[in-house]
């Protein structure tokens, strides 16, 4: 069954200047229910914004975006805030999401004092605890304001927040970008075993290659708020299709000498996302391309079985 | 940055903030409970114009008033119209300006709004409010709460706003938090600061525009003494001599004012620091 299923959503944004950014630009993929996948591009490819759709935190101008069969732009705003309690969200700076004025118990509660709220306190705070612990923290830190902690420790009381309502889905959006080496590998093994034990589904927004390799089932890769390609990790990653793919591996050192990524350098620099472009968004640097593929939308085509790739050259 | 900076230890290093905080409660505490040596409205026709000594010990008017007893009569009537109008600015603008920060149209129409009455001089609205009014000094406080609330109002929409992008009122709408607890949990904790200071700064406005009414003579009936009324009284005896009849009146604006704003100006030192 698919959590989430996004169709044709298109997300544009007004500058003050009264420009238009396509942020999100005709976007279709579905997230099988306990699976982690992964969206990844540069800064400004519209990962974020992607994410902040799923989570209803924004409207696609159009398209669909539904969460368990239930499509979010059918839903009251009261339906939409219930189905809150089923999503979790962990952001990219561990002290910037919690607020500086509440304490570390109150931070993770909140969620049950707004979706739960004839559970009694006593009862809050043993729940708290508990998952205090689950993800490593001494409970005792319920007591202390977020400041008094180190960003690891930030990031776990985010974590827990996240996960206090017991949500089927966790948006991780950039979750480890922010964390010293030996933190980010710790925070991505908790990540690994809270899914096993809670059958979570994530949805893992990155440009840490590395990092999606070690942690993802499927990869989707976003250039220009388009999907250029997707597929399961190991094919995209391995033997990518798409020359901006291509790009995007190839800018990293591997570490399996037995991998030598195709060196694909791109031209230019990325076009403006205020400018729509009506053929291949990657027109202009791409190393492959032909008349062909300035002409006309490049849909994303099957190659092998699931592995899927918008370009007429792949 | 750790828990200890934020403990109550280290407030101790604000000086300003101490000593505004003891200078305000000391002349608070003079206003209600002070026994006064003289009646502050009863002139003594024997000792007019006396220097400062043991027996007066800020000396006389020329009326034959007792400085000392006036001054601190003085602070019952100035002190709390001050305090009630920065008081009641506050009460009233807080809740406006955190309701101005949620998206709409709306409030930008309120805010260009208000523009009109800030761009209005406080004394000059005072003055019009308390003699059309009867010429009572207490309807000052209508004249400060109308400036007063929205500058409050704008101080807290300006910092709320930027508040209101931060990840941490994101993270409360993913989680499903409604306008009203993003407002009162999120926001109104992180401009605690910021309130309590304009409202100290407010405070010390409206004592300034109390004693310059007073001082003109707006809202005053002769024997009630008000900071303002006592300075005009002793100004032209300054150069006669006889510096302590405005002198004494006009070091307790001068300290409550500067007090005040110390408070003020600490204020914002140790709430920025806590939440950065």
């Amino acid at each position: 069954m698919s959590l989430i299923e996004l169709e044709h959503v298109h997300r544009t944004f007004r500058r003050p200047d009264g420009t238009v950014v396509y942020a999100v630009h005709d976007v279709s993929l579905t997230v099988a229910d306990g699976t982690t996948v992964a969206i990844i591009g540069e800064s400004g490819s519209g990962k974020s914004t992607l994410g902040r759709l799923v989570l209803g935190l924004l409207t696609p101008d159009s398209g669909r975006v539904a969460f368990e069969g239930k499509t979010l732009s059918t839903l009251s705003a009261e339906e939409i805030r219930r189905q809150r309690a089923r999503i979790g969200v962990v952001f990219q700076e561990p002290f910037e999401q919690l607020n500086p004025r509440l304490k570390v118990g109150a931070i993770v509660e909140e969620p049950l004092i707004i979706h739960a709220p004839n559970l009694k306190a006593e009862e809050r705070r043993q729940r708290v605890s508990a998952l205090l612990q689950e993800v490593d923290l001494d409970p005792q830190i319920a007591a202390r304001y977020p400041q008094a902690l180190s960003g690891g420790q930030q990031q776990r009381v985010g974590i827990a927040r996240a996960l206090i309502m017991q949500p089927s889905l966790v948006v991780l959006d950039e979750p480890t970008s922010s964390l010293d080496l030996s933190v980010r590998a710790q925070i991505l093994n908790l990540f690994g075993r809270l899914k096993q034990a809670r059958g979570l589904t994530y949805m893992f927004i990155s440009h840490d290659i590395t990092t999606v390799e070690y942690f993802s089932d499927h990869v989707v890769v976003l250039y220009l708020g388009r999907v250029v390609e997707q597929g399961p990790t190991a094919k995209v990653l391995r033997q990518p299709r798409h020359p901006y793919t291509q790009a995007l591996l190839s800018a990293r050192l591997s570490v399996d000498p037995s991998v030598s990524p195709p060196h694909l350098p791109l031209t230019g620099d990325p076009p403006s996302p205020t400018r729509l472009v009506s053929g291949c968004p990657l027109v202009g640097r791409c190393p492959i391309e032909t008349p062909e593929c300035a002409r006309a939308p490049i849909a994303l085509q099957t190659k092998d079985e699931d592995h899927r790739v918008a370009c007429l050259r792949a | 940055m750790t828990a200890a900076e934020s403990s109550p230890g280290t407030l101790r290093a604000h000086f300003g903030l101490w000593f505004g905080l003891t200078v305000i409660t000391a002349m608070l505490v003079a206003a209600v409970f002070a026994p006064l040596p003289y009646d502050p409205i009863k002139p003594n026709a024997d000792a007019v114009l006396q220097a400062p000594s043991a027996a007066y010990w800020m000396g006389t008017d020329s009326i034959g008033f007792d400085v000392f007893s006036r001054v601190i009569e003085a602070a019952r009537r100035d002190l709390p119209l001050a305090f009630g109008g920065a008081i009641i600015s506050a009460v009233i603008g807080v809740p406006l300006g955190l309701a101005t920060t949620l998206k709409g149209r709306a409030s930008e129409i309120i805010m260009r709004g208000l523009d009109a009455f800030q761009a209005f001089p406080l004394l000059v609205l005072a003055i019009a409010i308390v003699t059309l009014t009867g010429n009572r000094l207490e309807m000052v406080i209508f004249a400060i709460v109308l400036i007063e609330t929205p500058r409050m109002m704008r101080l807290i929409r300006s910092e709320g706003l930027a508040i209101r992008e931060s990840r941490f009122i994101e993270a409360a709408e993913a989680m499903g938090a409604r306008p009203r607890r993003i407002l009162f949990v999120h926001l109104l904790p992180n401009v605690t600061g910021i309130i309590l200071a304009q409202t100290s700064i407010a405070a010390a406005n409206s004592l300034t525009v109390v004693a310059a009414l007073s001082f003109l003579g707006i809202g005053v009936s002769p024997p009630d003494p008000s900071w303002g009324v006592m300075i005009q009284a002793g100004a032209r005896l300054m150069t006669s001599g006889q510096w302590w009849v405005s002198l004494f009146p006009g070091v307790a604006v001068f300290l409550a004012v500067m007090s005040l704003n110390l408070i003020a100006d600490d204020l914002d030192v140790i709430f920025e620091r806590t939440s950065r």
